[in-house]
C-alpha cells in the first residue's frame, strides 16, 4: 500500500517539476521516520555488556573471530585487545613448552605482549607450516599467502621459535628509537642476522635459546634478559 | 551449613524483583545463584530477599532457565532442548538475552554463565563484523576513518 504511493509520488515529480519540492520534503520526512525506527530497533538489541562479561564470550573464540568480533562496536574492540584472551590463544595449543605460564607472561607481556606475539609471529607460523620456513622471517600481515590446516599442537621449537622473534623484534624497534649510536647500527646488522640464522636453525629444528641469550647479553638491557634467562631456566 | 543443605528439597524462599513482583522458588534452584546463597549465609533467609538488579520478566526467565539446567544433568536431549531454547532467543530477540546474561552475571550463576557465553561465542563464529551488527542489532558507533583502521588492521581474520 505504502510503496504504491510512494511510486505515485514519484511519477507526479517527474511529470511536474514544480511539485519536486513537495517530494524532497516527504523524503526528509521518510528519512527522518527511517532513523528514528533505527533507534528503536537499536533500542531492542544487544545492550552493552561490561567488560568482564563481554571477556566470558570472547574466550570461547578463536583467534579469527575474535578478530572479526572486534570489528563490531567500540565495546567489543575495547574488549577483543584483552591480552588475556590472546594468552588464552597463544597458549592453547601448546604443550610442553618447557615453563610455567607465570614466566612465559613475564616474558612476552615484557617484549610487547601476546597479541603481538600472535599476530606477527604465530598466525604465520600457522599458515606456513608446510611451505619454506623462510616465509616467516618477513612479519608481515599478507593475506593472499595460501593458508594450510593448521596443527593442532606445536612443540616447544614452534614456541620457542615466536618467542625469539619476538625478542629480537623487541631490540630491533629500540634501536629504532635510540638513533645516533654506534652500537645501535651493530644491533640492526646484528637483528637482521639473527633472522636469517633463526631461520636455518629452525629448519635443522636446533634449540635457538643459546643465541638469543648471547645476543641480549650484547645489549646490556638486563632487566629484559634476565626474565629470559629465567624462563629459559 | 551441612544441615541446611540435607533440608533443601522441600524448602521455599521468597525473592522480589526490582520492579516489585515477588517469586516463590525452591530452595534446590535458588542455590544455583552464589549471591543468594551468599544472601542467606548472611541470613536473610526468613524474609523476602530483594533483587534490585533484576526486573520479573528477566526473573522469569533466569529461573525457568535454571529448572531446565537442573534438570539436564544427565540428559542430553535436555540439554539440546535448552540449547536450542537459548539460541532461539538470542536470534529473536537479543535484548532479552544480553539482560538475561547481565542477570545471570549479577546472580553469579556460573553454570548458566559458561552455558550463555558459550551460545553466543558460537553464534558468532563465521560472521562478519556487519552480519553481527545486524543480526545482534548492534551500533557501529566507529567513524567512517575508524572503521577503516580497524577492518584493515583485521582483515586477515575475513579472507
Amino acid at each position: 500500500m505504502k510503496r504504491s504511493r510512494d511510486r505515485d509520488e514519484d511519477l507526479t515529480a517527474v511529470d511536474n517539476p514544480s511539485m519536486m519540492n513537495t517530494n524532497t520534503n516527504t523524503n526528509t520526512k521518510k528519512k527522518r521516520k527511517a532513523e528514528e525506527e533505527k533507534e528503536e530497533y537499536l533500542k531492542k538489541g544487544f545492550c552493552d555488556l561490561n567488560g568482564d562479561l563481554l571477556f566470558e564470550v570472547l574466550k570461547y573464540l578463536d583467534a579469527r573471530s575474535l578478530a572479526t568480533a572486534a570489528c563490531v562496536s567500540k565495546q567489543w574492540h575495547k574488549a577483543g585487545q584483552d591480552e588475556r584472551l590472546w594468552e588464552l590463544l597463544c597458549t592453547r595449543h601448546c604443550r610442553n613448552i618447557g615453563c610455567g605460564n607465570q614466566q612465559l607472561r613475564s616474558v612476552v607481556v615484557a617484549l610487547g605482549g601476546f597479541r603481538q606475539l600472535h599476530s606477527l609471529y604465530l598466525r604465520p607460523l600457522l599458515k606456513t607450516t608446510s611451505s619454506s620456513s623462510l616465509s616467516l622471517l618477513i612479519p608481515s600481515n599478507n593475506p593472499s599467502s595460501s593458508s594450510s590446516n593448521p596443527p593442532s599442537h606445536w612443540g616447544k621449537d614452534e614456541v620457542n621459535l615466536s618467542l625469539s622473534l619476538l625478542s629480537i623484534r623487541y631490540y630491533e624497534m629500540m634501536s629504532f628509537n635510540n638513533t645516533g649510536r654506534v652500537c645501535d647500527v651493530c644491533v640492526m646488522f646484528l637483528t637482521r642476522y639473527q633472522f636469517l640464522l633463526l631461520g636455518v636453525m629452525y629448519q635443522c629444528e636446533i634449540v635457538l635459546w643459546d643465541i638469543v641469550i648471547w645476543f641480549l647479553g650484547v645489549m646490556h638491557h638486563f632487566h629484559v634478559s634476565c626474565l629470559i634467562i629465567l624462563w629459559a631456566m | 551449613m551441612a544441615s541446611t543443605s540435607n533440608s533443601t528439597s522441600s524448602k521455599i524462599i521468597t525473592l522480589r524483583s526490582s520492579d516489585g513482583e515477588v517469586f516463590e522458588v525452591e530452595e534446590s534452584v535458588a542455590l544455583e545463584s552464589n549471591l543468594i546463597r551468599r544472601m542467606m549465609e548472611d541470613d536473610c533467609a526468613n524474609n523476602i530477599i530483594p533483587l534490585p538488579n533484576v526486573t520479573a520478566p528477566i526473573f522469569y526467565l533466569v529461573i525457568e532457565h535454571c529448572k531446565k539446567h537442573a534438570e539436564m544433568k544427565d540428559n542430553k536431549e535436555k540439554k539440546k532442548e535448552l540449547r536450542s531454547q537459548g539460541e532461539e532467543l538470542l536470534k529473536s530477540d537479543p535484548h532479552t538475552y544480553s539482560n538475561l546474561m547481565e542477570a545471570v552475571n549479577y546472580l553469579d550463576i556460573k553454570s548458566l554463565m559458561d552455558l550463555t557465553a558459550q551460545w553466543l561465542a558460537d553464534f558468532l563464529k563465521g560472521k562478519s563484523p556487519r552480519l553481527i551488527r545486524e543480526l545482534l542489532k548492534i551500533k557501529n558507533d566507529f567513524t567512517p576513518e575508524e572503521e577503516a583502521e580497524i577492518l584493515e588492521r583485521n582483515r586477515w581474520a575475513f579472507d
